[in-house]
């Protein structure tokens, strides 16, 4: 791993929470602290973090409609969540699961476990993040081979005209025709992939960019 | 119960809470400092919602102190914080006066004892 050390976020009501977390993990990772929903929620719109720790009983907006909101977004659902919080009752552990929170530990914690807990779930999701970027190379590399072959269905056809043309002069005035047409069918091919560049992948966990990638006319 | 039951409650206890944040005290003066102020500032808010009839802020403010109390390592506070909190967010209610108010004695039991270490 790098040695840029990992971003949290530590999202709790209480300035003593935060005080405690921030104690607990600076040594070892960069540690925000926010203390409420709307904060959290501010500072991800600019700025990107690896792991947020999340209280649930806040004023405002609850930590588990904070999770919900995170994780049906787009740009941040795959930030793992860890829930903290003082509420002890398995229902309550049940609820920040459905809210799509990636585990829960009770307050007060043990520093030992929140850290074996963070750090599994900062290796799962850049387990994640690799296979995804394997998956969009695959995707690319898939692509390619088939660009190759939609080049090289019409340059077979022209360098078989030119050879014959070559060889016994012009037979049929139509092959001027077909060889033009195969000049065509690449240059549109070619222009295409130039406007490729501008086709952008959607953030990553999207399973679906090979749809986003298709050019017009491929098949 | 034997009389020693009762007393094996903690009130606090600042060895174990400094050994908890290996030895630092400078740290464990902070918390402790921290846990006055906020205390106040929740006790208030326990009283004030219990006034307006306004369950949901009491039963929050309650799950605050005895997540504060729990922070410094006091059981006699966080138990009756946390009773508070489970009454409230039943909504029952009936008992929410003694408790608030064993409450408010607890913590002032605490409170005075926190003081002697900062």
């Amino acid at each position: 791993m790098n040695d840029k050390k990992k971003v949290i976020l530590g999202v709790d009501d209480q300035k003593q929470n935060l005080m405690i977390l921030d104690y607990r993990l600076r040594d070892d990772y960069d540690v925000i602290l926010k203390m409420s929903g709307y904060e959290a929620l501010k500072y991800l719109e600019k700025n990107s973090v690896d792991l947020i720790l999340l209280d649930i009983s806040m004023p405002g907006i609850s930590g588990y409609d904070v999770c919900k909101k995170i994780k049906s977004d787009e740009r941040f659902k795959e930030i793992p969540i860890i829930f903290l919080s003082a509420q002890s009752q398995p229902e309550e552990v049940s609820i920040g699961f459905e809210a799509g929170g990636n585990d829960y530990v009770i307050k007060p914690f043990n520093v030992v476990e929140l850290k074996a807990r963070i750090k599994s779930q900062l290796n799962a999701a850049s387990a994640k993040y690799v296979t995804m970027q394997n998956d969009r190379m695959t995707t690319v590399g898939s692509m390619i081979a088939s660009l190759n072959h939609e080049i090289n269905n019409p340059l077979a056809i022209l360098a078989g005209y030119l050879g014959a043309m070559k060889r016994h002069g012009v037979q049929d005035e139509n092959d001027y025709q077909v060889m033009e047409d195969a000049v065509k069918r690449i240059t549109k091919i070619l222009r295409e992939i130039s406007g490729l560049s501008k086709v952008e992948f959607r953030s990553y966990g999207n399973s679906d960019d090979t749809k986003i990638l298709k050019l017009p006319g491929m098949k | 119960m034997k009389k020693g039951a009762v007393m094996s409650i903690q009130v606090f206890n600042y060895e174990s809470l400094k050994e908890q944040y290996d030895g630092d005290d400078e740290f464990v003066k902070i918390l402790i400092r921290t846990y006055l102020e906020e205390t106040e500032k929740h006790l208030n808010e326990v009283e004030e919602s219990f006034l307006k009839g306004d369950f949901e802020s009491l039963c929050r403010a309650a799950h605050s102190l005895k997540s504060s109390a729990a922070n410094v390592g006091s059981e006699i506070v966080q138990t009756v914080a946390e009773r508070l909190e489970l009454t409230t967010k039943e909504a029952v209610g009936i008992d929410c006066e003694v408790l608030i108010e064993d409450l408010k004695s607890k913590n002032k039991i605490l409170s005075k004892e926190l003081q002697k270490y900062i």
